[in-house]
């Protein structure tokens, strides 16, 4: 049996990402633009479906929504570990929004793709500013203070249902923004983290089994996304920094966790470089990708990627701690002339510290929660 | 320049009352838009609004303008005399991205951020430009050399005792519409002492060249020392 061909990655050009529309645009209510068997009638296209259904549940407060909008087993990954049912997703969305009221999400971009006949994936870039007006389990009462933190959340969706997501955040930048320390809020994690079963950690170290076993795939022939994949494995796989990076614009633009924010080959070279440095025994392997038209002739690719090693060399995460580490994020890049102008990379370093102290199972014996 | 379309003027409407902060402006702003100004960098329209609602700006009568398919570059000057450069990405009509190249707000606050160690030259024969005209297709290849001499006379304009060996201009944006480009850059100025400080700055160059290349006319705006963010340590 073979795999499903997925649609060609720029199928339904006039599908627009949210990038560069106004709010006005966005809202606007279409009729049907692709077909979308199995969707409620109110989305034009897939990314309607997903910034319309976002604004729903998180701006208009109908968080019953995701009944409709997440299967019942759905799965979210997230680098803290996985939580399963839609119930968990009403949920944390009704706890977020009591603490954090006002939360705007807004889209920076939709990268999709249908990997089958009437199954989609979408790669969204949110940008979202809220205020804690309520309580927050990880940062106290009512304080006032704003957040804006990035998240990529990757959804496969099927008949108007998310099925499974993975869902990354900057949470050490939020962390910060909160005016709380990120390794504190994470030794705290941890600490709890060693307390009880940890079965429940088992998630992590197979992830890892999964990322040190990895055969890559590739992308079709001609799909925007083969170029930065083998980048990103020029750079981490075979260590080839300089030659990754001449592939890539003398002006891009780099955006990653935690604040890091610089122009240049040298800069993107310094991310890639800093994360790899502190993992010895490093397997990356890309988990997903995607792509689809911007305007202005740019291109947007999604690569959806995991990484694992053990942390043995010191740098920003602190003294070498001897853990396994797993490291899950989403690069989002922006193609100019077939060249990467743009990386904004988002994982969750908090996610990462909480291992380096100890949690999420990483103090057990080879890393294991089993 | 070329400022007399009713679309160039439009936009140039827009992007007036953004600078002012008007709130309830019906300017129709990306809801995306990142604006880097003022040693602030906003994202998203409300914030922007809010931005220059605390630190209005007003366009003279008479800013000088160029305008490209998807780019509107401004440089004007201040009552107060300072000449201020401000670059726009705009996406079918809308403004979708814009930078000042101007004074910095006495409330300018970069956001902390993990330190990253970066070599921005990859070799020993350094230049002061970053870029590479590939990159920038809407720019006329004839006009690539005054890119890079604009970049250099940032750099230079720049009176801080920056290390002139490590500093840099990287072309962030450029292109060109008839005899005029413009280009914007992001400097990153190393000092000369020890330690060995770097802050960053932007700047913005509209320039008109001759049928030959050679630089006829320039105008150049470079902002204030950006505030350098806070390192993060774990």
């Amino acid at each position: 049996m073979t795999a499903p061909t997925p649609a060609p990655w720029n199928q339904h050009p006039h599908v627009r990402s949210p990038a560069g529309r106004t709010i006005a645009d966005l809202l606007l209510l279409r009729s049907r633009q692709q077909p979308l068997d199995g969707f409620d009638a109110v989305y034009s296209d897939f990314v309607d479906y997903i910034v319309r259904c976002t604004h729903r549940i998180w701006e208009e407060k109908d968080i019953g929504l995701c009944r409709t909008h997440y299967a019942d087993d759905v799965v979210m990954h997230t680098l803290a570990g996985p939580s399963r049912g839609c119930e968990a997703v009403v949920q944390g969305t009704l706890g977020a929004l009591a603490a954090y009221a006002d939360r705007q999400v807004v889209a920076e971009d939709v990268i999709w793709s249908e990997d089958a006949p009437g199954l989609f994936y979408s790669s969204h870039r949110i940008t979202s500013r809220s205020t804690l007006e309520g309580s927050d389990a990880l940062y106290g009462a009512a304080s006032g203070a704003a957040q804006m933190a990035t998240t990529v959340a990757d959804c496969l969706v099927r008949d108007n249902r998310i099925v499974e997501e993975w869902l990354y955040r900057d949470n050490a930048r939020a962390a910060l923004q909160m005016q709380h320390a990120p390794r504190a809020v994470a030794l705290a994690q941890a600490e709890a983290d060693c307390l009880g079963d940890s079965t429940r950690h088992a998630w992590r170290q197979q992830w890892m089994d999964r990322v040190r076993g990895a055969v890559q795939a590739w992308p079709e022939a001609g799909h925007p996304a083969e170029g930065p994949m083998r980048l990103l494995h020029a750079a981490w796989v075979d260590d080839l920094y300089g030659q990754a990076a001449a592939a890539v614009s003398a002006s891009i633009e780099v955006r990653w966790p935690t604040g890091r924010t610089g122009w240049g080959r040298g800069y993107w070279i310094g991310c890639l470089v800093q994360l790899r440095a502190q993992l010895h025994d490093f397997h990356f392997t890309v988990e997903h990708w995607a792509a689809r038209p911007l305007p202005n002739d740019e291109v947007a690719v999604a690569l959806r990627w995991a990484a694992c090693g053990v942390h043995a060399s010191l740098g920003a995460w602190g003294a070498a701690s001897g853990r396994h580490i797993l490291v899950a994020g989403s690069s989002h890049y922006v193609l100019r002339q077939g060249r990467i102008v743009r990386d904004q990379t988002v994982f969750d370093e908090l996610a990462v510290l909480r291992q380096v102290l100890g949690g999420l199972g990483a103090n057990l014996p080879a890393g294991g929660g089993q | 320049m070329n400022t007399n379309t009713d679309h160039v003027q439009r936009l140039l409407v827009e992007l007036a009352a953004l600078l002012r902060g008007l709130p309830g402006s019906a300017a129709p702003l990306a809801n995306t838009l990142r604006v880097q100004a003022m040693g602030h960098e906003t994202f998203g329209r409300t914030d922007a609004l809010d931005l220059f609602a605390r630190h209005p700006l007003a366009l003279s009568d008479t800013p000088h303008v160029l305008a490209g398919p998807g780019a509107l570059a401004v440089i004007d000057v201040t009552p107060e005399g300072r000449t201020v450069g401000i670059y726009a990405d705009v996406v079918e009509g809308v403004l979708a991205r814009v930078w000042m190249a101007g004074p910095v707000a006495v409330d300018a606050v970069t956001e902390a951020a993990v330190p990253v160690a970066s070599d921005d030259f990859l070799t020993q024969q350094r230049t002061v430009c970053a870029g590479d005209p590939q990159d920038h297709p809407r720019l006329a290849a004839l006009a690539w050399p005054q890119v890079r001499a604009s970049a250099a006379e940032a750099l230079h304009s720049v009176r801080d005792p920056a290390a002139a060996s490590s500093s840099q201009a990287v072309v962030a944006r450029a292109f060109s519409s008839g005899d005029a480009f413009a280009a914007l850059y992001t400097l990153r100025l190393q000092s000369a002492s020890t330690p060995r400080h770097a802050h960053r700055r932007w700047a913005l160059a509209v320039c008109r060249i001759g049928a030959d290349g050679a630089l006829l006319h320039r105008l150049l705006a470079v902002s204030g020392p950006w505030p350098v963010p806070v390192s993060v340590f774990f």
